[in-house]
């Protein structure tokens, strides 16, 4: 008959075991708020990017803003594009789905009938 | 081999107590010390980035904006070697060195060496690693549109304190504190996220002004002050019905981008802190109190031809005798004599009474700053002669605005509307927190005589008119012309060389769209508002209402072709 020393396996698994544990829990720990420092760090930098970014975006609609006010694009249409601001006298709009027949004319678009 | 292990534990355990005291000291005992030690090298205090809201057209096209900037700072005592750092600094700040260097040597511990840089030049200082100088971010209005509507918008100072217009009017809403927040750092100095944003936006402002109205309005004003060699000019666009201000512009003008630069003489806003006596638009007052009162008929006939009044002790005389004029034709051809008698037929109560019902002698109530309510006395203190200088715009003060808002009336059935220049207000997350409310609009005078007048003023600006040269090819105008003299501020009388030309009016003028005013001062050649104002209104008008895509009202009659907008 074989005799079984519950005490021996108890300190042969049960105890490494804990200790294992333990150190495992230890190290989570440890690793958790490593990767929560890193991972401020990170957000951090993307804070600083996007501040960055949002710089560069007020700066790219300031220039834009001055390029596209109207006394800037007459200055460069009117040279070297030759274009003009409408003159209602001259601006002519067309219906778009007149087919062939002769349209009834007004410059008035709530007043208007098809052809 | 005993006694060793009993020294081996006795040391171990008086080592281990040895900790325990220190953690109880650090943990317990001086917890609240250490901690707040711990605190100060591990927290850093940072400024809230404070930025002005933006300010947009009434089309969303932005006026005034922030661009990121930084400031340099030095701290003196920490320079190592001043003298070279100030030549370096200046050579990239292109300013001499030696201001840099006096900067560079001044007692205390923190001046600012130059401020508001652009980011490529803050660069390259940094590169340059000179120890004792530093950068702190900072904000730099701009305005895009350079000194377009700079009136309206007005300006910031250096620390973006508002100085003028908007700017000022509505710094409550466009600025915004800034404060304080912390943040975490580690041991190099590296800051943690601190999961908020470190910038703190004012509301943005929405204009009633139109970029495209205000860049005609503009250009249009600096060709009559070439062609007049005026001493200044004004004009304002208005909506009629609701008072809200499309173009408004003054010159002389600043561009706001370098206010520090601006004169004075610049800076005024000549429209509403500027007061000139009207002369003739001013007789839409005798004019429309005459035929509301029910004293006049348009053929109620008047004796002009002597070209020569008598009232009280002075004469009030015409620029040219026009013989028996028709009440309309009093108001078509401008005749002192004419509106001079309708004045004496209605009495000084009334011509005051109706004066006041159109708003003059009171702020008109524009949401900008500096207005002044000009001038009226009250008729127990005007001497004989007055009802005649009152009825042809002389004794009385006005600015330009109180006047387009009398005709905006004429426009618009007879309602006396507020002017402004902000439509709405909305938060940066664009959430509504202002719109303007315009409860206080008050009658002036009934619809039916605000007609009658509006038909008579359409023939200001047809054949036999004064103003015949404010017509607008398709669309009827109606309006007014003003001549003023102005007084010399040397001999206190009338001068006879310094004038006010000016002509008011609106179009279309049986569905108004916009109402007009162009003002100029002091013009060099000619003084009629007929001859130098109302071609400045013919030219603004004609360009606006292709702007505005305001149909001719003769197509039809002239059979023109076809046409829909889809």
């Amino acid at each position: 008959m074989t005799h079984v020393n519950r005490s021996g396996i108890f300190s042969f698994f049960i105890v490494p075991l804990s200790v294992a544990l333990i150190l495992f829990g230890i190290f989570s720990i440890v690793w958790l708020r490593s990767s929560v420092r890193t991972a401020e760090y990170g957000i951090a930098a993307l804070d600083h990017k996007r501040m960055e970014t949002l710089r560069e975006r007020k700066t790219l609609m300031a220039e834009k803003a001055s390029l596209l006010s109207i006394q800037s694009v007459k200055s460069k249409g009117s040279g070297k594009l030759a274009l003009v601001f409408p003159d209602r006298i001259k601006v002519v709009y067309v219906k778009k789905d007149g087919k062939n027949n002769p349209f009834k004319a007004s410059l008035e678009g709530r007043q208007l009938s098809g052809p | 081999m005993r006694k060793r292990a009993i020294i081996l534990n006795t040391a171990i355990i008086f080592g281990f107590v040895a900790v325990f005291l220190r953690l109880v000291d650090l943990m317990v005992l001086n917890h609240d010390r250490f901690s707040e030690r711990a605190r100060i090298q591990q927290l850093k205090q940072e400024d809230i980035q404070a930025r002005r809201g933006l300010i947009f057209d009434r089309r969303g096209r932005e006026l005034g904006v922030n661009l990121e900037v930084e400031s340099l700072f030095c701290d003196p005592p920490a320079m190592v070697s001043p003298q070279t750092a100030a030549y370096n600094i200046s050579g990239v700040l292109r300013e001499r060195p030696e201001e840099m260097l006096a900067k560079f040597s001044s007692k205390g511990r923190f001046v600012w060496v130059e401020r508001k840089i652009n980011i490529e030049t803050a660069e390259k200082i940094k590169k340059m690693d000179i120890k004792g100088l530093g950068f702190v971010p900072d904000a730099k209005r701009f305005y895009p549109k350079g000194k377009l509507a700079s009136h309206v918008i007005g300006a910031v100072g250096i620390d973006n304190q508002a100085l003028e217009g908007v700017e000022l009017k509505y710094n409550k809403f466009l600025r915004t504190p800034g404060g304080k927040i912390l943040v975490t750092r580690d041991a190099r100095g590296r800051t943690l996220s601190t999961g908020v944003d470190i910038e703190s936006k004012g509301n943005n402002v929405f204009l009633t002004i139109d970029e495209g109205l205000q860049y005609i309005a503009e250009k249009e004003l600096d060709n009559a002050m070439a062609q007049w060699r005026a001493s200044a000019a004004t004009i304002i666009i208005m909506d009629p019905f609701t008072g809200e201000i499309l173009a408004f512009a003054n010159r002389p003008a600043y561009d706001p981008n370098s206010v520090a630069y601006a004169k004075d003489f610049e800076k005024r806003n000549r429209a509403i802190t500027d007061c000139y006596e009207p002369g003739s638009t001013f007789k839409i007052i005798v004019g429309s109190a005459a035929i509301e009162e029910g004293i006049v008929k348009l053929d109620t006939k008047f004796d002009c031809s002597k070209g020569a009044v008598s009232v009280g002790s002075s004469v009030i005389h015409d620029a040219h005798k026009h013989g028996v004029l028709t009440f309309k034709e009093v108001i078509q051809k401008s005749s002192n004599v004419g509106s001079t008698m309708i004045g004496m037929q209605l009495g000084r109560e009334r011509v005051y009474k109706y004066a006041k019902r159109f708003g003059f002698g009171e702020k008109t109530g524009i949401d900008l700053p500096g207005e002044v309510s000009g001038w009226i006395r009250l008729p127990e203190k005007w001497s004989a002669g007055s009802i005649g200088a009152i009825s042809i715009g002389q004794e009385v003060a006005v600015t330009p605005l109180q006047i387009l808002r009398a005709y905006s009336a004429i426009a618009n059935g007879g309602v006396l509307v507020t002017p402004h220049v902000v439509s709405e207000i909305r938060s940066p997350d664009d959430v509504p927190v202002y719109s303007f409310n315009s409860k206080g609009n008050k009658r002036a005078i009934s619809k039916k005589t605000a007609g009658i007048f509006k038909d008579i003023l359409k023939t200001v600006a047809e054949e036999g008119g004064t103003g015949r040269s404010a017509s607008v090819e398709g669309n009827h105008v109606a309006g007014k012309t003003g001549t003023a003299q102005i007084i010399d501020q040397r001999t206190k009388r009338y001068s006879k060389e310094k004038y006010v030309g000016s002509f008011v009016g609106f179009v279309p003028a049986d569905n108004p769209m916009i109402a007009m005013i162009v003002v100029i001062y002091e013009p060099k050649g000619q003084i009629y508002g007929g001859v130098i104002a109302a071609p400045v209104f013919k030219e603004i008008a004609k360009q606006s209402l292709s702007y505005l895509n305001v149909p001719r009202e003769d197509m039809l009659e002239k059979n023109m072709l076809v046409v829909e907008r889809r």
